[in-house]
């Protein structure tokens, strides 16, 4: 069996406008004992945010409609003790910039190694 | 060669009289010209790969992701011994399916950077843009821009070479994203629609809210070595029309009423669709 810590219980919410990519994400996040909410439109995760508690998320940068900076900007007005991850298919040195200028607390290129993956999301949730 | 012989009145041949024309450095021109055009295309097509290097990454990128992800899940639900063979199948044919979207990357850029492409085919022009529009996405996304599509569900199909199509929405889908580049993120509009008026005939049209052609004649973006860009070659649009006018087709270039460019290309219905067309509608 996988170890079950106390960050394991909180709920980690994962935003990527690409279905295959969420799902695996799911997976992944699921094989270690996380508690996962999925969401494929940022617009819906914001929607949560601003009625729920949400610890951590991890978010895609370039989406449809709405940007992962876009969320990253509106999280600091309606949920700023959420601990973000970005994660981003793309090298984009300005968006990374701007993500980062923002504050969240990792930072991954797609594909990304998931030992480092998970322990971001363990270390995300234990400075919850 | 040409010939003719002459007879009596009872039809015995009397003698007869030749003309042989050499035409092989005609023929030699036409093919060197024919050359260098498809020199010429494929050049462009590797410029655009160059100025699409991100989308094509972006497009591989998510496959590899979802492939790594749902392994790695299998890997660790085995090491944990808490996996059911049902969700270990799922993570297997999740597999499957990313690597063939990542081959159908691979083949569309393989495609793209041939140089034979003369290959036709029937084809939906509706579902190529669409294609081509999600290839792009990623760029249209970092250039803040919009792309939307309103495509005639009753255009007829026509016969041609798939990557020459698709190199003549690039050009034009990257014109018009250039051209919008200096706007407000907000007015950063193109779109791309179809339909088909004539029953025969296949009509796309590139429109965007950009700076407009020149006022005297907006043709004139068809002409070799003419741009407006700084670092523009001045040879998409001619390979475009190139390209539109092999296919029996025409390009119109004109400004919009109110403001920004519309391109028009006009292409032929493959045989028999034009009729399917009009019993569809």
């Amino acid at each position: 069996m996988n170890e079950a810590s106390d960050s394991e219980v909180k709920e980690v919410c994962l935003v990527d406008d690409d279905p295959s990519v969420l799902k695996s994400m799911h997976y992944l996040l699921a094989s270690e004992g996380f508690k996962v909410r999925p969401f494929n439109k940022a617009e819906d995760f914001l929607a949560h945010a601003g009625k729920n508690h949400v610890p951590v998320v991890v978010t895609d940068i370039w989406m449809d409609g709405v940007t992962g900076l876009e969320v990253l900007a509106r999280l600091c007005a309606i949920s700023p003790r959420t601990k973000v991850i970005v994660i981003t298919a793309r090298e984009d040195l300005a968006a990374r910039a701007t993500a980062m200028a923002i504050g969240p607390v990792a930072f991954f290129m797609k594909p990304f190694e998931d030992e480092k993956f998970i322990a971001a999301v363990r270390d995300a949730l234990n400075r919850v | 060669m040409r010939g003719r012989c002459l007879r009596d009145e009872h039809g015995n041949l009397l003698e007869t009289i030749g003309v042989t024309l050499d035409v092989s450095a005609q023929k030699q021109a036409a093919l060197q010209v024919q050359v260098q055009r498809e020199e010429m295309a494929h050049r462009n097509r590797v410029a655009l790969m160059g100025e699409m290097t991100a989308s094509f990454a972006h497009e591989l990128n998510q496959p590899l992701t979802a492939i790594a992800n749902s392994a790695s899940a299998a890997r660790r639900f085995l090491q944990h011994g808490n996996i059911d063979l049902t969700l270990l199948q799922q993570l297997l044919q999740d597999m499957v399916a990313d690597s063939h979207r990542a081959g159908e990357v691979m083949r569309g850029i393989r495609s793209l950077v041939r140089k034979e492409t003369s290959e036709h085919a029937v084809l939906n022009l509706n579902s190529v843009i669409t294609d081509t529009v999600r290839l792009v996405s990623s760029d249209i996304l970092n250039r803040e821009s919009v792309v939307t599509t309103e495509l005639d569900p009753h255009l007829p199909q026509v016969q041609a070479a798939l990557v020459q199509i698709q190199q003549v929405l690039l050009n034009l889908i990257v014109n018009a994203l250039d051209a919008v580049e200096q706007l407000p993120a907000a007015e950063r509009r193109i779109v791309i629609s179809t339909r088909s008026d004539k029953e025969d005939v296949a009509e796309v049209m590139v429109r965007d809210f950009g700076i407009g052609l020149p006022k005297d004649r907006p043709e004139k973006v068809f002409d070799h070595f003419f741009s407006t860009k700084q670092k523009g070659m001045g040879m998409g649009l001619p390979i475009v029309r190139s390209i539109i006018e092999a296919h029996g087709g025409t390009i119109t270039a004109e400004n919009a009423p109110d403001r920004g460019a519309r391109m028009v290309v006009r292409l032929p219905a493959a045989r028999g669709q034009a009729q399917k067309s009009k019993a569809a509608a």
